[in-house]
Order: C-alpha cells, then sequence, then structure tokens
C-alpha cells in the first residue's frame, strides 16, 4: 500500500500497490514485464535489479 | 506509461519551464528559473560548490508539502502539492510533473533497497546500474561523503545519462539511504536542460527525504 497523505491531515490514501513479496523484487527492466516509464525513455528508477 | 509521456522534449517543454518550476518549487527558494528555450539550453549540469552537496541540510519540508511513505517502511518522500503519484513499480512510489509536451519536469522515485548497494558502493553501484539499463553517456558528476538523513545515513551521487529509448538527458540526484529498520533508494531527476531550474527542489526534496 503506498499512502499519500497531507501532514497535518486526515489521511488520504490512493494508490493501492501490493509490497513486493520476496520472490518478486527483481524488478525487470529494459521492457522486461513492467510498464514504468524507464522503459520508455523515462529517467531511471531507484531499483537494484542489476 | 505510455511512449507519449517520454517522447523527446520539444521547445514548448523549455517554454513552460520559467512558469512550472516556480509553481513547482512551492515553498522553496533559489535561483530563478530560465525564462526561455536560450536560457534553458545554457543551463550545464552543475553542482553547488566544490564538493557539490554543500547544500544538504537535513531538516523537515514545508509544512504544505505532501508525503508518500514506501509500504511497511517509515521511508517517507516529501513534495510539494504540484507534483502528482506518477505509476511505478508495486511497493516503490514515485511521484512527479510531466510537461504538456510530455518531458519530464520533476521525477521523484523511491525503491526500497533490493540489490547489494551499500553506502560505501554506492557509486559505483548506481553508475553500473544505469549503465546495465542501456543508458549511455553515463557521466559522475559528484559523489558526497556519508550524509546525515533524518532517521539514517546515506550516500548521494550526482550524475546524468542519456536513454536508450529517445535519447532523453536526463540529470539526477540518487542516494542510498540507510534507516534504523530498512534501506531505501531515492532518486530527484530531471532532464539536464531544466537541471538548473528544478536544482533547488531537488535539493529540497533529498535534504527532507526520512529514512525507513
Amino acid at each position: 500500500m503506498v499512502s499519500v497523505n497531507r501532514i497535518a491531515a486526515p489521511s488520504v490514501t490512493t494508490s493501492a500497490a501490493a509490497p513486493s513479496t520476496a520472490g518478486s523484487r527483481r524488478i525487470p527492466q529494459n521492457g522486461g514485464g513492467d510498464g514504468d516509464g524507464d522503459n520508455f525513455g523515462g529517467p531511471s528508477e531507484g531499483d537494484g535489479n542489476i | 506509461m505510455s511512449l507519449r509521456h517520454h517522447r523527446r522534449r520539444g521547445t514548448a517543454a523549455a517554454a513552460l519551464v520559467a512558469a512550472l518550476s516556480l509553481a513547482l518549487s512551492g515553498c522553496t527558494s533559489g535561483p530563478a528559473a530560465p525564462s526561455s528555450d536560450k536560457q534553458a539550453a545554457q543551463a550545464q549540469p552543475n553542482t553547488a560548490g566544490p564538493a557539490g552537496f554543500a547544500w544538504f541540510r537535513p531538516g523537515a519540508a514545508p509544512a504544505a508539502w505532501l508525503r508518500a511513505s514506501l509500504p511497511g517502511q517509515h521511508a517517507t518522500l516529501f513534495y510539494p502539492n504540484s507534483l502528482r503519484p506518477m505509476p511505478g513499480d508495486h511497493g516503490t512510489v514515485t511521484v512527479g510533473r510531466d510537461s504538456r509536451a510530455g518531458a519530464v519536469l520533476v521525477y521523484l522515485n523511491v525503491t526500497p533497497r533490493q540489490g547489494d548497494e551499500t553506502l560505501r558502493d554506492w557509486p559505483g553501484f548506481r553508475l553500473a546500474h544505469l549503465r546495465y539499463d542501456g543508458m549511455t553517456a553515463v557521466h559522475l558528476d559528484g559523489v558526497s561523503p556519508s550524509l546525515h538523513f533524518r532517521g539514517g545515513r546515506g550516500r548521494c551521487v550526482i550524475d546524468n545519462y542519456t536513454t536508450k529509448i529517445h535519447s532523453n538527458h536526463y540529470q539526477e540526484i540518487a542516494c542510498f539511504v540507510q534507516g534504523t529498520h530498512a534501506a531505501s533508494v531515492l532518486v530527484a531527476a530531471t532532464s539536464a536542460r531544466t537541471w538548473r531550474a528544478y536544482r533547488p527542489l531537488l535539493d529540497q526534496v533529498v535534504s527532507s527525504y526520512q529514512a525507513g
């Protein structure tokens, strides 16, 4: 769950992304399966799949 | 995320920089944004001072900023409300803003530690990772010493690279931050063309990051 909250305000929750499990922590890049921006010319993420 | 959102920026994107940067920066203060395409084009990768990290001063974010935490972690990203959540991998946090033309104006990403990166090897790890992901012209602009983040210690690099797809030229501050309970990677990036304009905002985002 990714929560996005305004500081000092009631909680507002958005974008329910399931946490990665231990077996799926490696995130494919270079078009390897996900649709993230860094596969399409966007900035590189902070993943450590090296 | 569609290809359209990351196609190579046009001149319209640069023209938007001046107006948007002020809005994006919120409560930040810093040098004025480029006011024209020419000025934006002249903006070159730059670091603040010889060490390049004199700007880093850990502290609370402006009260009006929003926050987003990694699932199951204390690691928290603070950002102005001019930025919006963006698509990213499950278990990560991504916020940012693109221009109408699809150019990346601000890109912030927090990801739990996934590899073998450490504070010691972070500079080499990050650059190797960029190259592994197909980036070209990867250039290291600065390496920090160990920094005292809120809730932990971290180490950052400033670098720039060109993407394999669309040959977009980005510059980033990328930090590995070890908190009490968990480690995470913070990326704060923009186009190299708009680096100078958004640098104060990126600096403040990094300085206010809360370790996990």
